[in-house]
């Protein structure tokens, strides 16, 4: 958190300041800041998206090129080391194979990283997506989820079964007397989210108020524009 | 109550209401070019119909009607699309997601550099 300590300016300061110039740019969406642990990845209609995709606090207006001369070739989830393996080619040649470890300590400093990137974030921000997530659900869902973080509800159109987590990814199921059914852990954040954090740029319940309105108005939408993690996964987060 | 109800999802604020008094075409005038704006910057605007929610496609300022998809249930299940019902913004509510940048967690969305991998020692 070096930029604000050197600058002698608080979060608090800075949100407000970025809130405005949304305000006054009319950017309905709001505008992310960036952080030092993790950089920003965007969606591409954002106004700003040039000027803030890929960035952190330590990047911020500098031109983004990729001098390191590796092509990203193929990944994959190893579950049985809990590593994702990236194949990389260097400089068009050689292929050359090396992982990032996701097991416990990645979870961790995942969450760590969340710590940080939650000082860009308003408690009143939250406090009024908690206001408007009591509007859509039952008011015994919505205690759940003040209780435990998480809630359910089973899609009219397709039977399919989902529970909405605070900083998690949705999970949908298929449930019956017998047996319940994995179907996928469904990863979206309206807007932009931190790269390889479980965190949106939006404060978390706005996230799963996002996640809850597309289920119901557009499931095909919601299903097409998520990634979809399996159960064992990091990104299920499970 | 004539008001159209806009809840807005936004990252500095949570969410931001837009407000509308339907009989008053100034407001219902904006509230179109704002509509019309977040629907082509790729917002899905949803509103709630009955115990339903469906998903706004356009926005009729003549009627002051939210545009949806309406399909017919009497038809084969192919052909259900493409018929479109108003429903009138007043006192309906409405919540406008932005645009997604789909989630990665687990999956790095930016160039790997060589210090982040690690490798075999053998």
């Amino acid at each position: 958190m070096t930029v604000v300590e050197n600058n002698s300016l608080s979060w608090q300061d800075m949100r407000r300041a970025v809130g405005r110039l949304a305000k006054i740019e009319r950017t309905y969406m709001g505008i992310p800041m960036p952080i030092e642990e993790a950089a920003l990845v965007m969606t591409k209609s954002h106004p700003h998206y040039k000027n803030l995709n890929g960035r952190t606090t330590t990047n911020l207006g500098e031109d983004l090129k990729d001098d390191s001369g590796l092509e990203l070739v193929n990944s994959w989830f190893d579950r049985r080391d809990r590593r994702r393996i990236y194949l990389l080619r260097e400089n068009g040649g050689r292929v050359e194979r090396g992982w990032i470890n996701q097991g416990p300590a990645h979870r961790l400093t995942s969450m760590l990283k969340c710590l940080g990137a939650s000082l860009t974030m308003d408690i009143k921000a939250e406090e009024r997506a908690m206001e408007t997530l009591s509007t859509l659900i039952k008011p015994h869902l919505f205690d759940a989820y003040r209780m435990l973080g998480y809630f359910i509800e089973t899609s009219k159109r397709s039977g399919v079964t989902y529970l909405f987590r605070l900083l998690g990814a949705t999970i949908a199921f298929r449930s019956t007397e017998d047996s319940t059914r994995f179907l996928a852990a469904l990863c979206l954040h309206p807007l932009g989210y931190y790269d390889d954090l479980p965190m949106g740029v939006m404060v978390p319940t706005d996230d799963v108020i996002a996640h809850l309105v597309m289920m119901r108005s557009d499931e095909v939408m919601f299903w097409r524009k998520s990634n979809q993690h399996g159960p064992v996964s990091p990104g299920a987060m499970l | 109550m004539n008001n159209g109800d806009l809840a807005i999802l936004n990252c500095s604020d949570g969410d931001t209401r837009l407000s509308f008094n339907s009989d008053v075409p100034d407001e219902v005038a904006r509230a179109k070019v704002i509509v019309e704006d977040m629907l082509k910057r790729g917002y899905c605007i949803s509103i709630v119909v009955g115990d339903k929610m469906e998903r706004v496609k356009a926005f009729d300022a003549t009627k002051n009607e939210y545009v949806i998809d309406a399909p017919d249930p009497e038809a084969p299940a192919k052909r259900r699309g493409g018929r479109r019902k108003g429903v009138p913004t007043k006192s309906t509510r409405a919540y406008a997601v932005a645009p997604t940048a789909g989630g990665g967690l687990g999956v790095r969305a930016f160039p790997l550099r060589r210090s982040q991998l690690a490798k075999d020692t053998r």
